[in-house]
């Protein structure tokens, strides 16, 4: 099966919620392998790729067989490689503790 | 029912738009009131915005300025009301008008997000990264409505300064605000300065990895890969953020009832790398 996600979805994917989009693709056919097509998407969010990605890893779960699917993406431009390099990285990160001077109105305008 | 009277914000800046909000809002609690722009001879969009969101809120009148050529910029830009198909967005526009986004109809709203961007490509330019960097935060931060906020539409606006070659971008909400977005999830309470504290330390109220970065990381792209400003509020504080300061200040007899994120940044004129300010 191959997904044309500008078709299915719009020329950029912004939200998590629209991979559920694809999900029900997914769902309502027997194919065990689905190939998603960005031909002509050219922008995907961090938080999209994200899901996308635990999308793919959900899909291959060995004890989940009867649900397995190979799911592979397919013509991704640059800009879109580096959003799906960037929620890769994600995978790992831990919290970052930053330390915010606090000011009054007065002081912030000075 | 009270005037709230519009002030003309001084200029551009950030800081003085954040002023001027706080000026305009500063005593109202969610109740209806007229908001008088008559006298106004330009307004920022951060003002615009977030007029916008309380009046579809409470329902407020609004008097629209008696100059022509504000009136008619604010016609143009679909002020108050706002744009809701991606066909109101003409192709090939230099506008991006004021853009309501609602949760249930993804595609459409997906859409429209796309028209919004192509928008915003054609006024940036075509620099390398450049399209990356500009969406990066723009896709976090509208996705932190409907993930965090609880309200089933937001809203998005984009003004370009064209003789200083900067972009500015509003997204606001009226949901459940960052404080209480914690305080749901952990169960205890959080200020409201806490609160953006710990969502700029990239603190999830999720329990799944890769969680929680959104703000943090898209505060970092406006500020250090975009060389821009950055402004989060939410209740009664607001964090303010330049490539080289980072405040967080508390407004007196203010509170907005959900998050207004505002950022301006500088049109990209050399390639931009954001992989090291996302991690």
């Amino acid at each position: 099966m191959r997904i044309k996600v500008i078709t299915e979805i719009a020329p950029t994917l912004s939200s998590r919620d629209s991979i559920d989009i694809v999900r029900k693709l997914i769902n309502t056919v027997p194919e065990k392998t689905v190939i998603m097509d960005f031909t002509g998407v050219t922008f995907v969010s961090r938080s999209a790729a994200h899901e996308l990605i635990a999308l793919q890893k959900k899909y291959s779960t060995p004890w989940q067989f009867w649900k397995q699917r190979r799911i592979s993406f397919d013509n991704l431009s640059a800009d879109v490689r580096i959003m799906f390099n960037i929620a890769h990285q994600r995978h790992n990160r831990s919290r970052t503790s930053i330390d915010i001077p606090s000011v009054d109105l007065k002081e912030f305008n000075r | 029912m009270n005037d709230v009277v519009v002030n003309n914000t001084p200029n551009e800046r950030l800081k003085d738009e954040l002023n001027a909000l706080y000026s305009t809002f500063r005593k109202l609690n969610n109740e209806p009131v007229r908001f008088d722009l008559s006298d106004c001879t330009w307004i920022q969009p951060l003002t615009a915005l977030a007029i916008s969101a309380y009046a579809y809120n409470v329902g407020c009148p609004i008097l629209l300025p008696k100059s022509t050529r504000v009136a008619k910029y604010l016609q143009k830009v679909c002020f108050p009301v706002g744009v809701k198909r991606p066909e109101e967005i003409a192709v090939n526009s230099f506008t991006a008008p004021i853009g309501f986004l609602e949760r249930d109809d993804v595609k459409r709203r997906e859409a429209l997000e796309s028209r919004f961007y192509e928008v915003i490509e054609r006024l940036t330019g075509n620099v390398a990264g450049a399209r990356s960097a500009i969406l990066y935060p723009i896709s976090e931060l509208v996705g932190n409505i409907f993930e965090h906020s609880q309200q089933s539409h937001g809203w998005i606006f984009a003004q370009h300064f064209p003789t200083k070659q900067m972009l500015e971008i509003c997204i606001v909400d009226t949901g459940r605000g960052i404080a209480s977005s914690y305080s749901d999830t952990r169960g205890s309470s959080f200020s409201d300065s806490d609160a953006i504290a710990l969502a700029l330390q990239g603190e999830s109220t999720k329990p799944m990895i890769g969680r929680g970065t959104g703000l943090r990381t898209s505060q970092n792209v406006v500020r250090e890969a975009l060389n821009g400003e950055f402004v989060l509020l939410t209740g009664d504080s607001a964090f303010y953020g330049s490539p080289d300061k980072q405040r967080m200040v508390h407004l007196p007899e203010f509170r907005w009832q959900g998050v207004i994120v505002a950022y301006q940044i500088p049109y990209p004129d050399a390639p931009v790398d954001i992989s090291q300010y996302t991690s």
